[in-house]
């Protein structure tokens, strides 16, 4: 068995490839064990501490913001004349290019382990931003119009979505011991009070040069469907033109919703465990005083040159009359006073650990979250090493798209009173930032208090005189 | 420590470390340089379709066109007052002036101021209005009347008098006051006036050809007596500066002799640009609009065309004798003649312009009862009417354009795409040459036909690109010798089909559909 396990996590290791977009924080899941925020991904996750707590300003942060299309390495490459190098910049770009930032301010938390359960209480603000470009918003950029390698000469920006949200949530979460200590199974509820949220979905425009392939620009088509802007919060507060500072509090504080995050490990034998995790299932009601939604409609518009007639003779240009026309004429429908609800993107984790040692983990642990209908999983192994709860250290390698492009580590240290935590879900920007496309850094002071595990420890040693006490003291 | 090198762990967490350790690279690798791209932008510039009615309506201060039953464009140039005479270049009043009895006191009135020391005078007078012409009647719309007056009482005299054309109008009120020195009762007065509107009838009534004066004298003593049969009163009026409303009866006869008149036709010659032309217009038309408002029937006579080419002279008889009755009052009696075979002859000949040669007689025939108003003319116009039914060759137009400091440094290459469609049937070729300061070519930008001749059931069409670009099959760089570029050198021949030898027809429905467009490749620096 544990040579299967060697020989994957080999492979993953030596398998390099490109990077793509990660949303997870696989490796706060690795260091579970002694860091109070993996309870955030787990909340049927006993820690091996007792107590903990976390102040503002201390308990800490953890930001992620990732693309998946370009690194510092292309950026920096030139080209004969040394230039930089457009032309490898452009050929790395996707389909669809995605841009994400997912932050998250843990503002407090407290947790209580007790002799089967454990219990917490954690208030965390969090943003989330994502903006998906299609290839050919670039090509436009890069290669203009005109360019054979827009096919037909068609740039269709259909794919460009964007989604900004900013939330704080309170929650509490309890989990404990089931089926005799086979399994636990925990639950965290969230009351979540939004702050701004701001979208633009359906987004379908396009627009096509007409000619061949020994010339285009004959005409130019623009052809806009209809696409909603949708904001909420701070940002349709701070976008009404009869916008008063007095609007930013409850602005900020009117927009409620619920949360759920559910979880539950199994323990199949001494050394495997089986573990899951739904987070995130909610919503956010977005009052409707402070929520607009503006319906662009359709419409298309057609150059094909400027009328000299209408030059020479010093009348107005009907073709720009026409455009005028066309952007004056769209009927922009602007809903406010009317709420609506958006959800909280879901994820999923699930996995199995190996206990390779008394110190030593393997994981397995598949991730996957929906986001606009969309499944986008990955694959992670992990390798964790836990000295009780002084120190604990997690090392991933994370298979996305069919590639291994992700490394994390992290550790906690417990220097009594306080512990420090250090973590990157994306160890290769950090190590390689020349070929980095992400950030992704956990830092944070906890207090934890206690080891669960000493008293079993204890029991175990003792095991031979037949004493099953368990020593639940705090260190 | 051996226990840790027993330690899988330990192995993996080496092999991540050498693993990691390869990959490692540093921000101080980075190095922000020149951004440079090149995009290529394709442009539609121009899309512009066309007839000739629609050119010629946006110039419609300038040109005046119609079409006719077959839908040909007519191009029409006409003056309606070539030249134009009113009634009073022919007739005038003549100033005249009346003849007024002096005014003397009679003995009653003599021994009345002697006896109270002042008396008041009354008296009036018809006096007839002079009709030297032998007129039915003058009506004067505007004119002067000059007064003289002269008495030799010896006392103080207080003047007034009035004069009224027979219908109550009046002409004149007067007053003055003379004032007796005691030593010399001499005294004159002069004084001009306006008067409008006063009608005389010569026919029955012979009061209807009188003015009537109306006299009020007064005289108050100071220091002597009258004598009667001394002294008087003696009042010259005279009309003068008159301008007539109207005049009845035996007008005179009145030649009329105009200068030549000149018709430009050299208006393509205008232009500096235009070389030498030939044409051929199939109808034209040329005809003269003959107007009368008098009351007396007019004969106009043509008497010659006279074309001028290169400063010669070529005559071209037409004696032709147009006859305009008298106009009614308030109407105008007209006639036009056309002239097209003559005229096609003379415009074919592509003259510089034309002379018209018009002569001719007032009552011609001394009719007895006539008239003339203030407002009666004669009137000589002309209209040309060219149906665009012709041949056109050698219309070439030449023409340079500055083009200073053209920088190509960044431009890879540009293609402008043109395309045509014709339905008139009139070719345009097109020759571009980009030259330098000595107007020598640097390159040449286009060389052949724009527009080809076609019909509008078979509209012609032209699609080209010219190519602004570094040939890669030469050395040099092409574009980077466009900097020496200064000028543009420009040069349009434009022709009917066959090269104008057959006669077309321009009809109004016919277009002209042009597109241009760019495309290019350029590189952008930051």
């Amino acid at each position: 068995m544990k040579k299967i396990i060697y020989s994957s996590l080999l492979i993953l290791f030596i398998w390099n490839g490109s990077k793509a977009l990660a949303q997870s924080d696989m490796i706060s899941y690795g260091l579970n064990k002694t860091l109070p925020q993996a309870n955030n991904l787990n909340p049927a996750i006993l820690p091996d501490y007792k107590f903990s707590f976390g102040l503002p300003g201390l308990s800490g942060f953890h930001i992620n913001t990732a693309q998946n299309f370009t690194n510092l390495e292309l950026l920096n490459t030139k080209d004969e004349d040394g230039s930089l190098n457009s032309n490898n910049i452009l050929s790395a770009i996707k389909r669809n290019n995605r841009i994400s930032s997912n932050n998250n301010i843990n503002l407090f938390h407290l947790g209580i382990r007790g002799l089967t359960s454990y219990t917490a209480v954690s208030i965390n603000t969090r943003t989330t931003a994502r903006v998906s470009l299609p290839r050919e918003f670039f090509q436009f950029a890069v290669l203009g119009n005109a360019s054979d390698e827009l096919k037909d000469g068609l740039l269709d920006l259909n794919r460009f979505s964007t989604k900004l949200m900013g939330y704080t949530e309170i929650g509490v979460s309890h989990g404990r011991e089931i089926l005799g200590g086979k399994m636990t199974a925990g639950i965290r509820i969230k009351y979540l009070i939004g702050h701004g949220y701001a979208d633009i979905k359906n987004f379908d425009a396009r627009l096509r040069t007409y000619g061949n392939k020994d010339f285009r620009g004959d005409s130019l088509a623009i052809d806009v469907n209809q696409f909603d802007i949708r904001t909420a919060g701070i940002a349709a507060s701070v976008s009404d033109e009869d916008f008063e500072s007095d609007d930013i509090r409850s602005s900020v504080l009117s927009n409620g919703g619920f949360g759920l995050d559910l979880g539950a490990t199994y323990e199949f034998s001494r050394k495997i465990r089986f573990f899951a995790s739904l987070n995130d299932l909610g919503f956010i009601n977005w009052n409707s005083q402070y929520a607009t939604k503006l319906a662009v409609p359709s419409f298309q518009y057609n150059f094909s040159g400027i009328d000299v007639v209408e030059l020479i003779n010093g009348e107005d240009i009907s073709v720009i009359n026409d455009f005028d026309s066309v952007i004056n004429d769209l009927e922009i429908a602007e809903t406010t006073d009317e709420s609506f609800a958006t959800s909280l993107t879901a994820r999923i984790y699930a996995g199995a650990s190996y206990q390779l040692s008394r110190r030593q983990t393997a994981s397995a642990i598949l991730y996957s979250e929906l986001y606009r209908g969309t499944l986008i999983p990955a694959f992670t192994g992990m390798y964790n090493f836990q000295a009780g709860t002084f120190f604990n250290f997690a090392f991933s390698a994370t298979l996305m798209n069919g590639r291994v492009n992700n490394f994390g580590t992290g550790v906690t240290l417990n220097l009594v009173p306080f512990q420090i935590v250090l973590a990157t879900n994306d160890l290769l920007s950090i190590v390689n930032p020349m070929q980095g496309r992400a950030v992704d850094f956990r830092f944070g002071i906890n207090h934890t208090f206690g080891n669960v595990n000493k008293g079993k420890t204890r029991a175990k040693k003792n095991s031979k005189n037949t004493i099953d006490t368990i020593d639940l003291g705090i260190d | 420590m051996k226990w840790i090198f027993r330690k899988s762990g330990f192995y993996l967490a080496l092999f991540a470390s050498v693993f990691i350790g390869g990959c490692y690279s540093e921000l101080s690798e980075l190095s922000v340089e020149d951004i440079k791209w090149s995009p290529e932008l394709g442009i539609p510039l121009i899309d512009s379709k066309f007839t000739l009615t629609e050119i010629l309506e946006s110039n419609s201060s300038s040109i005046d066109f119609t079409t006719d039953a077959n839908r040909t464009i007519v191009i029409s140039i006409s003056d309606d007052s070539l030249f134009s005479q009113s009634a009073s270049e022919y007739y005038t009043l003549n100033n005249t002036s009346l003849n007024v009895p002096p005014i003397i006191l009679t003995e009653e009135e003599i021994d009345l101021f002697n006896s109270n020391g002042e008396v008041t005078v009354l008296r009036e007078v018809m006096i007839d209005y002079p009709n030297p012409a032998n007129l039915d009647e003058i009506v004067i719309d505007a004119g002067e009347v000059a007064i003289e007056v002269e008495e030799d009482f010896p006392a103080n005299v207080d003047l007034s008098f009035s004069m009224e054309d027979p219908n109550d109008n009046s002409i004149l009120d007067y007053n003055q006051n003379f004032i007796y020195d005691g030593f010399n009762p001499i005294s004159t007065d002069q004084s001009v006036n306006q008067f409008n509107d006063i009608a005389f009838s010569f026919n029955a009534d012979p009061t209807q050809g009188q003015v009537q004066l109306s006299f009020e004298l007064s005289l108050s003593r100071v220091n002597q007596d009258l004598v009667f049969g001394v002294n008087s009163l003696d009042v010259n009026i005279g009309f003068q500066d008159m301008d007539f409303g109207a005049l009845y009866g035996d007008l005179s006869s009145q030649n009329i002799s105009t200068e030549s008149n000149t018709v430009q036709t050299d208006f393509l010659d205008d232009s500096e640009l235009l070389n030498d032309i030939e044409y051929y217009f199939e109808n034209p038309q040329f005809r003269i609009m003959f107007s009368n408002s008098m009351g007396l029937p007019v004969r106009f006579d043509v008497n010659n065309f006279t074309s001028f080419k290169n400063g010669e002279s070529t005559e071209e008889p037409i004696n032709n004798a147009i006859d305009l009755e008298a106009s009614e009052e308030g109407s105008v009696a007209v006639s036009e003649v056309n002239f097209d075979n003559v005229f096609k002859n003379l415009i074919n000949n592509m003259p510089d312009s034309v002379s018209l040669q018009i002569d001719g007689l007032i009552d011609p025939n001394d009719i007895p009862n006539n008239f003339v108003t203030r407002d009666s003319y004669i009137q000589v116009g002309y209209e040309i009417n060219l149906p665009l039914e012709f041949s056109l060759s050698g219309l070439e137009i030449n023409e340079t354009v500055s083009l200073e400091g053209i920088d190509t440094q960044e431009l890879q290459y540009a293609l402008f795409k043109f395309t045509s469609e014709n339905s008139l049937p009139i070719d345009l070729d097109f020759t571009a040459d980009l030259l330098d300061e000595d107007s020598t070519v640097v390159m040449n930008l286009f060389d052949g036909k724009f527009l080809a001749g076609g019909t509008e059931d078979q509209p012609t069409t032209i699609n080209d690109i010219i190519r602004l670009e570094d040939n890669p099959s030469t050395s040099s760089n092409e574009l980077q010798d466009l900097k020496e570029v200064k000028r543009v050198g420009i040069r349009a021949t434009v022709a009917t089909t066959n090269n104008g030898s057959s006669v077309v027809r321009i009809t109004s429905d016919a277009s002209v559909q042009f597109n241009l467009a760019v495309q290019a490749k350029y590189n952008v620096n930051f």
